[in-house]
């Protein structure tokens, strides 16, 4: 759950922090992470910033994965701790606290859903352990899907998986076009933001189920 | 992390596991879940005419200790009547099973369940009364 921490330790929007100088040789920093004059790592750990800030897109839903992988791998080759291997512990240090937090600010900007949780995040929330709520009916269909798995799995009824497998599927998505139609219609609504916790609740259990279906080699490509 | 006696006891002989009719009037039904395990539980009771919980069935679909929290659950509620069940608390089950801190979450699951299950049948018969005051008598005995 990447979006717990991030949240209390953003710098205020207005706050000191920008621009970054360099605290070995006060230039302005271009990279959050290393200054490029010096070299010399930022001691601050990515989970510091705005995960769109740091990777210098703007913070929507819809973005480029493969430029983000390309300003990713960008950053990576600045903090990479082998880099600073013979270096001073504390740069060694801070090498490894920062690259494991570009890791975290990746992978949560690359996957949808983590993507639209940390949207939510910074719009306000509701964060998932302030609302737990799910749509009505929810639980009873996981509830009844989760049997029908048990009962196709013991009697080996192909037939029956198959319909289960692209009942979830077919939930699943919905949810994610869902979620994907909540974050392009904008956040600043505490009832729009309520509606997308709901759904990112519910994507839990579509995933949740996914796991709970043994591995099918007729199961085809995994849709995204 | 292991399990303590009592969670395995309940995982390898779970108390009461199954459905009642959620249909009958007299039978209350609790469906809960936990999103960040996507665990779902789902508790039932089956009242007599004093709102004394004469049955009990669940179904969890969990890890063990989910699945020992509901099967307690069942045997706590049992011959309760519907207001001293209300009193069960989550940390009574994490004491009896001996729940380390990390499955604290599934006794609360198991609480919540239990207040469903009661919530349920509650607006069940005090739906049925104003309308038709026998409802809530006769449906116990069908």
């Amino acid at each position: 759950m990447p979006t717990d921490i991030q949240h209390d330790t953003r710098p205020q929007k207005d706050g000191p922090s920008r621009p970054l100088l360099c605290e070995s040789c006060s230039r302005p920093m271009e990279s959050p992470l290393c200054c490029a004059g010096c070299g010399a790592l930022n001691p601050l750990p990515p989970s510091m910033f705005d995960y769109f800030e740091l990777f210098g897109i703007a913070p929507e839903f819809d973005i480029d994965v493969a430029d983000l992988r390309r300003r990713y791998l960008t950053l990576s080759r600045s903090v990479h701790p082998d880099l600073v291997a013979k270096s001073s512990e504390e740069n060694r240090r801070r090498a490894l606290q920062l690259s494991s937090g570009l890791n975290r600010a990746f992978d949560t900007l690359a996957d949808p859903v983590l993507r639209a949780e940390y949207l939510l995040s910074l719009a306000g929330g509701p964060e998932p352990h302030q609302d737990k709520s799910v749509p009505p009916e929810l639980l009873e269909e996981v509830m009844t899907l989760r049997e029908r798995i048990d009962e196709a799995v013991r009697d080996r009824e192909e037939a029956a998986l198959a319909d289960v497998r692209d009942r979830i599927r077919q939930g699943r998505t919905h949810s994610l076009d869902r979620i994907a139609g909540l974050c392009r219609s904008g956040l600043d609504d505490p009832a729009t933001r309520r509606e997308l916790r709901l759904v990112l609740n519910a994507v839990k259990y579509w995933n949740s189920l996914q796991n709970h279906l043994p591995a099918s080699a007729a199961s085809g490509p995994e849709h995204p | 992390m292991a399990y303590s006696d009592k969670v395995l006891d309940h995982y390898n002989n779970p108390r009461n596991i199954g459905s009642l009719d959620k249909d009958n009037p007299a039978v209350g039904t609790g469906i809960v879940g936990a999103p960040e395990c996507g665990d779902v539980m789902k508790l039932q009771i089956q009242v007599d005419e004093n709102r004394r919980i004469v049955d009990a069935r669940f179904k969890t679909f969990g890890c063990g200790s989910a699945i020992a929290s509901s099967s307690l659950a069942t045997e706590w509620v049992k011959g309760k009547t519907l207001d001293e069940a209300l009193q069960i608390k989550n940390t009574e089950i994490v004491r009896e099973l001996a729940l380390p801190p990390v499955k604290i979450h599934c006794s609360v699951l198991a609480e919540d369940a239990i207040r469903a299950a009661i919530a349920d049948v509650k607006r069940k018969l005090d739906g049925a009364r104003p309308g038709n005051p026998d409802v809530a008598a006769t449906a116990s005995a069908g």
